[in-house]
C-alpha cells in the first residue's frame, strides 16, 4: 500500500490517490486519526495498526509514504467540538512527527518536529541554504514597524511581516523530487549550476519534496525563496514519486 | 535585555544578502545585534501579553497581534541564523513539540525509557495496562498536561480515546530528579512528593519538597550528552530513578522554568547560564556577521 497523507481539502492530493490507485495507494486524512483502530509502540515501530477510511490495516502492509500536509490545523478537524480542536492538532500534529519519522518504508519526505512534508525554513534560511548550496540569491530585508508606529502612521492591521516589494519578476520555478530536478513544463532551459545547485540545496536540507522560485535580475536567474512541497497534480512529478517509492510504473 | 512587555513600542530589521544582519529599536533606542555575542531568550505567548490584549480589546481588531507575532517572527530569524551563542537555537527546541519523536532521539544516550503506547484503540489500551499493570495517560505534544494515573474511574470514559490519539506510559514508581544542564554544568536535584505529577502537589495541598543531590558519575554524563545531542546549552531534564536503581529519562524541556528549583535548592543556575554566556565572548570583543 501506498500512503498519502493530505488535507481532506486537497484536490490534487485526490486526483494523485486515484492515478496511482493501480499501486494501491490510499489517502490518509486527519479524520482518519478520530477512528478506533490505531495502535502504534514506538518501542516497536514495524508492528501496529492505522485506520483509512474505517478500515483497519496493519502498518506492515504499507510499502511507501509521501506527506502533502505540512501541518494539522483546527480547521482540518470538523469532528472534533470547535473548543477542542486546537489541542486535538497540536496532538495529532505531534503524534504525525513521531510516527512518520519511525516508519521503516520508504518515506519520500521524512517530517521535522514543525512541518510534515520535510523542513520548516525562514525565508532568510532559505536564502543563506542557497548561497551554501552554491546559487546566487536575491536579497531580502524584513523591516517590521512596532504596532505604536503603524498606530501613528495611520497604517491598518499588519500582515505577518513587511517585505519590500522590488522588482522581482518571477521567471522560473524549479522542482525537486527525491533529488531529481524537474522544471516548471512552459520553462525556459534552466542552466545545469542551478539545477546542481538546486539539488545540492535540496540534500543539504533533507528535502524529499522542494519547489523553488527564481527571478529575472538584468538577465541572471536569483534564487528567491523555497519550500518543501511540490504541484502533485503534475503527472511527471507524480511519476518520479513512484519512482522513488520503489514502484515500477 | 530586550523586554516582551514592550513588544508593541519594538520594531526590527533583518536583511540578508551577503551576510545576515539585524536591528532591534525600542522606544526610539537602536541596537545592532550584529554585536551581540551570546543570547539567552525565553517568551511568552504573544497572545497573552497584556499589552496585546489591552490594544485589541481597545479597538486594534487584531493588529496589536499581529505586530507582535511579526516581531518575534523576526526576531526568530535572527536566533536562528545569528552567529552569536544562542540559549537555545529555536529549531533545536522543536523536538519537544512531540514527546515520543524526542524520547526517539534520547534511546542512545543511555537512559531507560518508559513503554509508551500511542493509540485510539480502547482494547489496546486495557491489553497495555494488564501488561505494565500500572499506567499513566499525558499529552504527545508540548501542551501542558497533568500526568495522571489509569483508574477504574476512567473505564467508563475510555472510548473517547478514538477521536485523538492518545499517549499511555507504564508507571515507573520511584522518586522524580529534576537535572539543568547548562553547557557541561550539572546542577541535580531530588523532588519529593508522592504525587503523579510533583508540579501540582500543591494543588492538593502537599507542595512537593525538592533537594539537592549528586548523581552517578554516568547519569551526569548521560544527561550532558542528552542535551549536547539535542543542541542544546540549556536544558531541564526529567528523570526518575526507579527502585532497582534504574534511571528513566521523560523528557528533555528545552526552555526549563529553573527559578523554582533554584528558589528551592539555592542552585546558582541563573549565575551558570550567565557565566556560559559570557566565556562564550570572543576574546578582544564582539563580532559580527556570518
Amino acid at each position: 500500500m501506498l500512503l498519502v497523507l493530505a488535507s481532506r481539502s486537497d484536490a490534487s492530493a485526490a486526483t494523485l490517490v486515484r492515478r496511482w490507485r493501480g499501486h494501491g495507494a490510499r489517502l490518509l486524512t486527519c479524520e482518519d486519526l478520530s477512528r478506533r483502530g490505531w495502535v502504534w509502540n514506538p518501542d516497536v515501530p514495524d508492528d501496529g495498526s492505522l485506520v483509512l477510511q474505517e478500515e483497519c490495516v496493519s502498518l506492515r502492509s504499507i510499502r511507501g509514504v509521501v506527506s502533502l500536509l505540512p501541518s494539522v490545523a483546527p480547521s482540518e478537524l470538523p469532528q472534533i467540538v470547535a473548543e477542542e480542536r486546537e489541542y486535538v492538532a497540536s496532538e495529532m500534529m505531534a503524534f504525525l512527527v513521531a510516527w512518520l519519522s519511525s516508519l521503516r518504508c520508504r518515506v519520500i519526505n521524512r517530517p521535522t518536529p514543525l512541518c510534515l512534508t520535510g523542513p520548516r525554513l525562514h525565508h532568510e534560511q532559505w536564502l543563506r541554504e542557497a548561497v551554501r548550496a552554491g546559487l546566487s540569491i536575491h536579497p531580502t530585508s524584513r523591516r517590521v514597524l512596532s504596532f505604536a508606529q503603524r498606530s501613528a502612521a495611520g497604517v491598518g492591521p499588519p500582515s505577518m511581516t513587511d517585505r519590500p516589494c522590488g522588482d522581482t519578476r518571477l521567471a522560473a520555478v524549479l522542482s525537486v523530487v527525491a533529488g531529481r530536478c524537474v522544471p516548471a513544463p512552459t520553462d525556459q532551459p534552466v542552466d545545469g549550476e542551478i539545477v546542481s545547485g538546486l539539488c545540492r540545496l535540496a540534500a543539504a536540507v533533507r528535502a524529499g519534496l522542494l519547489t523553488a522560485s527564481f527571478v529575472d535580475v538584468d538577465g541572471k536567474l536569483l534564487f528567491a525563496g523555497a519550500a518543501p512541497i511540490v504541484d502533485v497534480s503534475r503527472a511527471d512529478i507524480a511519476d518520479i514519486m513512484l519512482e522513488a517509492l520503489g514502484v515500477v510504473s | 535585555m530586550v523586554d516582551q512587555r514592550l513588544a508593541l513600542q519594538t520594531s526590527a530589521e533583518v536583511t540578508f544578502g551577503e551576510r545576515l544582519s539585524a536591528t532591534i529599536t525600542v522606544d526610539g533606542q537602536s541596537v545592532p545585534l550584529d554585536d551581540v555575542t551570546a543570547v539567552y531568550w525565553r517568551t511568552y505567548d504573544v497572545r497573552r501579553l497584556p499589552a496585546v490584549l489591552a490594544a485589541d480589546a481597545e479597538g486594534a481588531n487584531g493588529a496589536a497581534l499581529g505586530a507582535a507575532w511579526g516581531l518575534e517572527e523576526a526576531l526568530v530569524v535572527w536566533l536562528e541564523m545569528a552567529t552569536a551563542c544562542v540559549v537555545n537555537r529555536p529549531s533545536n527546541m522543536a523536538n519537544n513539540g512531540s514527546k515520543p519523536y524526542q524520547l526517539d532521539l534520547l534511546r542512545a544516550c543511555g537512559f531507560e525509557l518508559p513503554k509508551t503506547l500511542i493509540t485510539t484503540d480502547p482494547d489496546a489500551v486495557l491489553r497495555f495496562w494488564t501488561d505494565c499493570a500500572s499506567v499513566i495517560y499525558k499529552s504527545i505534544s508540548g501542551t501542558r498536561s497533568v500526568v495522571s494515573r489509569l483508574g477504574e474511574s476512567h473505564l467508563q470514559r475510555l472510548e473517547h480515546v478514538a477521536w485523538c490519539p492518545t499517549q499511555f506510559q507504564q508507571f515507573v514508581p520511584g522518586r522524580d530528579h529534576r537535572v539543568h544542564v547548562v553547557g557541561d554544568d550539572v546542577f541535580a536535584c531530588e523532588v519529593l512528593s508522592d504525587a503523579d505529577d510533583y508540579r501540582y502537589a500543591g494543588l492538593r495541598g502537599e507542595p512537593a519538597r525538592l533537594r539537592e543531590v549528586r548523581l552517578p558519575a554516568d547519569i551526569v554524563a548521560a544527561c550532558v550528552a542528552a542535551a549536547r545531542s539535542l543542541g542544546l546549552h540549556l536544558a531541564g531534564i526529567d528523570l526518575r530513578r526507579a527502585p532497582d536503581g534504574r534511571w528513566f529519562c521523560f523528557e528533555v524541556n528545552p526552555s526549563p522554568g529553573f527559578t523554582y528549583y533554584e528558589a528551592n535548592t539555592g542552585q546558582p543556575i541563573a549565575d551558570a547560564i550567565a557565566s556560559f554566556l559570557v566565556s562564550t565572548a570572543p576574546r578582544g570583543g564582539a563580532s559580527g556577521g556570518l
